[in-house]
C-alpha cells in the first residue's frame, strides 16, 4: 500500500519510550523518498499523456497525488517530532547529550542541537537586567518550595566551589545544605541526590 | 576584580549549560586577567564555542578539556594553512567499524598491536565483510522494491542470502545470491564463507565476470543450492561505490586521517586553494635504484627540469637499491642516500619549495615483508633529512592530502601475485583494467590470502580503500597504466630503473594522470 513505509517511520517514533530516541532511520526515510520519486515521475507521465488528449487518466494522477503529499506529511511529521524531542532534552541533560544519545543523532540533527544551543544560550544572556550576567531559565522548571535544599552525594565528585565562593568537597555519602541553584545541575547530571 | 571576572565567567560557561571544575576556572580566570575588560567577553565567546567543538562526556569541564579549546582559539588563525598538505602514516590511519545497529561508522577504540590476539585475525575478514555487505546491500540492485512502481520499467531485485540460508534448507534452491569470502577449506576444493557458515562451491559451469578473483576475495556468487553444494553460474565483484554516495550516507567523517576532525572535501577554503593552484603537480616514480650510476643520471636531468617550476611533491617509491639483500646492503643504502641527498642540495629552488616523501619497498632494510611496512630506519636515511628538511619517510602504504584531494601511496608487486592466486585467469589481456576493478570492489588494496601477502591483523584497516580515494597509486614493476574507475584514479607509474625511466606526474587541478618520461 501507499504510505506504508512513511506510517512505519511514525510508529516507530511513536513506539520509543518517552525521553528517549531511537537511531535515525536513515534507510526507511531513503525508501520512501525512493517511492516517492516514483510516485512522481508516473504523475508527470500521465499528466503529460493527459494533455496529449488521453482519457481517463485524471483518477490515479489524484490518488498518487495524495499519496505524495501523505508521504510528505509523514516526513515532516518524523522530523519534527524528533527535533521535539531533542528540545526538551536540552532543556533537561543540558548543552552536552549523553554519548548514547549522540550516536542516535543524524548529522544535521547534531548541528541543529548546537544551533539551538547558541541560541538559547545567547537569549539567556541578554535577559536578566542590567548586572549583567544573564538568567538561567533552565534552572527552577518547577517553582521550589524552600531556597536551601539538602542533598547527598551519590559519588565521589572532588571539590565544588558555590558562587559566594565557598569550597565544599562533595565525598560520597557526605550530606550538604546547599542553595538550591547551585546543585540543581549537578541532581540533574545525577552526582547529588534530593534529600526530602 | 578577580573575583567578578570569576563570577562572569562562571555564568557565561552556565548559560550555554556547562559547568567548570574548579581547577578549570582558576585556570581561565589566569588566563583572561591580562586581558583587557572590553576584548575579555569576545575571548570568553570564543573559547565557549571551541570547548563546545571538543568532544565532551558530560557538562562539567576539566581542566584539561579547557586548556585544549584554549589553545585551539589561539591558533586559531594558523590551522589552515598546515592541512594543505600532509602526510599520514599507516599506523596512524584511524580505524572506524561499522555499526548495523545504527547503521555508522563509529571510531574504534580497541587497543591494536603489531602481535594481535586470534580474534584479530577473525576480526579481520569480519570487519572486510560488514565494510562490504552494508555498501552491497545499500545497492539499487538489492534494496526492496518499491511500492506501487510500475512492474514494467522495474529494474530486476534481488534479494542477498547469507550461508546460513542454504545450509539450513534441505531441498533445492535456484536463482540465489550470496556475498562471501572465497576460500580453500580443503585443498583443491573452493568454500564461500560469511560469517554464518561455509558451503562448497562448484565452479566448472561459472560464468566469470571483470576482474581477477583470488582466494579470500569477496564475491557475489550467483547460482542453486542443491546436496550441500552451492552450484555457481555467475561470479562477480560486489559493486563499487563513489566516494560521493559513500559521504552522503555517512556525512563528513574523516575516514582518511589527518589532523583535521573533519573531511577535507568538506572545506570551502582548501578548495579554492586547490583551484587557484594550477600549477601544482605531484610527481611519482617507483623503483628509484639509488646505487644504480644511470638511474641517478636520469634523477638529474628530472630535478634539472623540475627546478624552475617546482611541484609540490616528489613520491619516491622503493625499493631503493638493485639488489635486495647482502651484508653491505645497508652501508650502500646509506651511501646512496647521502648522493642523493647531494644531489637534491644542488637544487636550492627545490630544497626549498618540494616536498620529497619516500615509500619503502618489500626489499627495503625493515622487519619482514609484512603490511603496513614501517618506514626506513633513521640511521640509514639521517643526512639526507638534515641535507632536505622536507623528506618525508613514511610507510608502507602511506596517503598523502592535498587540499580536498585524498592519495593513497601503495609501492607493492601487486598485478603479479594476483594473477598468480586467481581462481580463474581472465582470458583477455587488459590485466590493468581488471586489477582495478578487484581493488575498487574489495575495497581493499591487498586483497590476497594472508599466506601470500602477510598482513598486521590488527592494523589490516590501513589498506581499506573506503570510501575510495581521489587517486592510488600502485607502484609495481608491471607496465605503467592508469585508469579511472568510479571517480577514482589507479595509476602506476612503472619501474623507473628497468623501463626507461617511466614516471607519473599528477596535476590535482585538472585531475589528470600524465605519463612521463625521460629519454636518453
Amino acid at each position: 500500500m501507499y504510505g506504508e513505509k512513511a506510517v512505519e517511520l511514525i510508529r516507530q517514533l511513536h513506539r520509543s519510550p518517552d525521553g528517549s530516541l531511537p537511531p535515525f532511520n536513515e534507510d526507511g526515510i531513503r525508501q520512501v523518498l525512493e517511492e516517492m520519486r516514483v510516485l512522481f515521475e508516473q504523475n508527470q507521465a500521465d499528466v503529460n499523456k493527459t494533455v496529449d488528449g488521453a482519457p481517463g487518466l485524471f483518477p490515479g494522477v489524484q490518488l498518487r497525488h495524495a499519496a505524495l503529499e501523505r508521504n510528505k506529511r509523514c516526513l515532516l511529521a518524523y522530523m519534527f517530532n524528533r527535533m521535539e524531542r531533542l528540545r526538551a532534552m536540552r532543556w533537561e541533560f543540558g548543552s552536552v547529550l549523553p554519548p548514547d544519545i549522540k550516536y542516535n543523532l543524524s548529522e544535521q540533527e547534531i548541528q541543529w542541537f548546537s544551533r539551538y544551543n547558541k541560541s538559547l544560550a545567547a537569549y539567556m544572556r541578554s535577559i536578566g537586567g542590567p548586572s549583567g550576567g544573564g538568567l538561567d531559565l533552565t534552572q527552577d522548571l518547577k517553582p521550589p518550595k524552600s531556597l536551601y535544599i539538602e542533598v547527598r552525594c551519590l559519588m565521589d565528585h572532588g571539590e565544588f566551589e558555590t558562587e559566594d565562593g565557598t569550597i565544599l568537597l562533595l565525598k560520597k555519602d557526605s550530606q550538604h545544605f546547599l542553595q538550591r541553584s547551585q546543585c540543581e545541575h549537578l541532581i540533574r547530571q545525577g552526582v547529588l541526590e534530593h534529600i526530602l | 576584580m578577580a573575583g567578578r571576572l570569576k563570577s562572569s565567567i562562571v555564568s557565561a560557561f552556565k548559560m550555554h549549560g556547562l559547568s567548570l571544575r574548579i581547577e578549570a576556572s582558576k585556570f581561565l580566570v589566569e588566563a583572561l586577567t591580562p586581558v583587557n575588560e572590553v576584548e575579555r567577553e569576545e575571548w570568553l565567546d570564543r573559547i565557549i564555542e571551541a570547548v563546545q567543538k571538543q568532544p565532551l562526556e558530560s557538562s562539567m569541564i576539566d581542566r584539561l578539556t579547557l586548556e585544549a579549546a584554549v589553545n585551539d582559539c589561539v591558533q586559531g588563525g594558523e590551522e589552515d594553512s598546515d592541512q594543505v598538505f600532509s602526510v599520514i602514516d599507516a599506523f596512524d590511519i584511524p580505524k572506524f567499524d561499522y555499526n548495523s545497529e545504527r547503521k555508522k561508522f563509529m571510531p574504534s577504540t580497541a587497543p591494536r598491536s603489531l602481535h594481535g590476539q586470534a580474534t584479530d585475525k577473525a576480526q579481520l575478514f569480519r570487519d572486510r565483510y560488514t565494510v562490504l555487505f552494508q555498501r552491497t546491500s545499500r545497492h539499487e540492485l538489492f534494496t526492496p522494491p518499491v511500492m506501487g512502481a510500475n512492474p514494467v520499467h522495474q529494474t530486476k531485485k534481488f534479494q542477498l542470502r547469507p550461508v546460513e540460508y542454504l545450509l539450513g534448507s534441505v531441498a533445492k534452491l535456484g536463482e540465489i545470491i550470496v556475498l562471501g569470502m572465497v576460500t580453500q577449506l580443503k585443498p583443491g576444493s573452493y568454500y564461500l564463507e560469511d560469517p554464518t557458515g561455509a558451503v562448497k562451491m562448484d565452479l566448472s559451469q561459472t560464468n566469470f565476470h571483470n576482474g581477477l578473483f583470488t582466494e579470500n576475495c569477496f564475491v557475489l556468487a550467483e547460482g542453486w543450492y542443491e546436496d550441500q553444494v552451492f552450484h555457481v553460474t555467475a561470479f562477480g565483484f560486489p559493486p563499487p561505490e563513489p566516494a560521493k554516495t559513500t559521504r552522503a550516507y555517512f556525512g563528513n567523517i574523516n575516514f582518511f586521517g589527518g589532523p583535521s576532525a573533519t573531511c577535507a572535501k568538506a572545506s570551502t577554503k582548501l578548495r579554492v586553494i586547490e583551484r587557484e593552484n594550477e600549477d601544482a603537480m605531484i610527481v611519482f616514480l617507483s623503483d628509484v635504484w639509488l646505487d644504480d650510476s644511470k638511474v641517478m643520471e636520469k634523477l638529474r636531468v628530472l630535478f634539472t627540469g623540475y627546478s624552475e617550476i617546482c611541484p609540490t611533491a616528489f613520491v619516491l617509491c622503493g625499493n631503493f637499491t638493485s639488489s635486495p639483500f647482502g651484508s653491505s646492503h645497508i652501508k650502500t643504502l646509506r651511501e646512496s642516500f647521502r648522493g642523493l641527498g647531494n644531489l637534491i642540495a644542488q637544487f636550492p629552488s627545490l630544497v626549498e619549495s618540494s616536498r620529497f616523501i619516500f615509500v619503502p619497498g618489500s626489499q627495503d632494510p625493515g622487519p619482514g615483508n609484512v603490511l603496513p611496512r614501517p618506514n626506513i630506519p633513521d640511521c640509514v636515511t639521517e643526512e639526507l633529512r638534515r641535507k632536505v628538511p622536507t623528506a618525508t619517510f613514511t610507510t608502507n602504504p602511506c596517503r598523502i592530502q592535498y587540499c580536498t584531494q585524498e592519495i593513497v601511496v601503495f609501492r607493492e608487486d601487486m598485478v603479479t601475485k594476483m594473477c598468480r592466486n586467481c581462481v580463474k585467469f581472465p582470458s583477455d589481456r587488459d590485466i590493468s583494467t581488471h586489477f582495478v576493478k578487484t581493488l575498487a570492489s574489495q575495497g581493499h588494496l591487498c586483497p590476497l590470502p594472508l599466506h601470500v601477502e602477510p598482513v598486521y591483523w590488527s592494523h589490516d584497516h590501513a589498506l581499506r580503500v573506503y570510501p575510495l580515494p581521489d587517486v592510488v597509486v600502485v607502484a609495481d614493476k608491471f607496465d605503467a597504466y592508469s585508469n579511472t574507475h568510479v571517480d577514482c584514479t589507479f595509476a602506476n607509474p612503472g619501474s623507473f630503473a628497468c623501463n626507461d625511466a617511466v614516471f607519473k606526474v599528477y596535476y590535482p587541478a585538472t585531475r589528470q594522470m600524465e605519463d612521463s618520461q625521460i629519454q636518453d
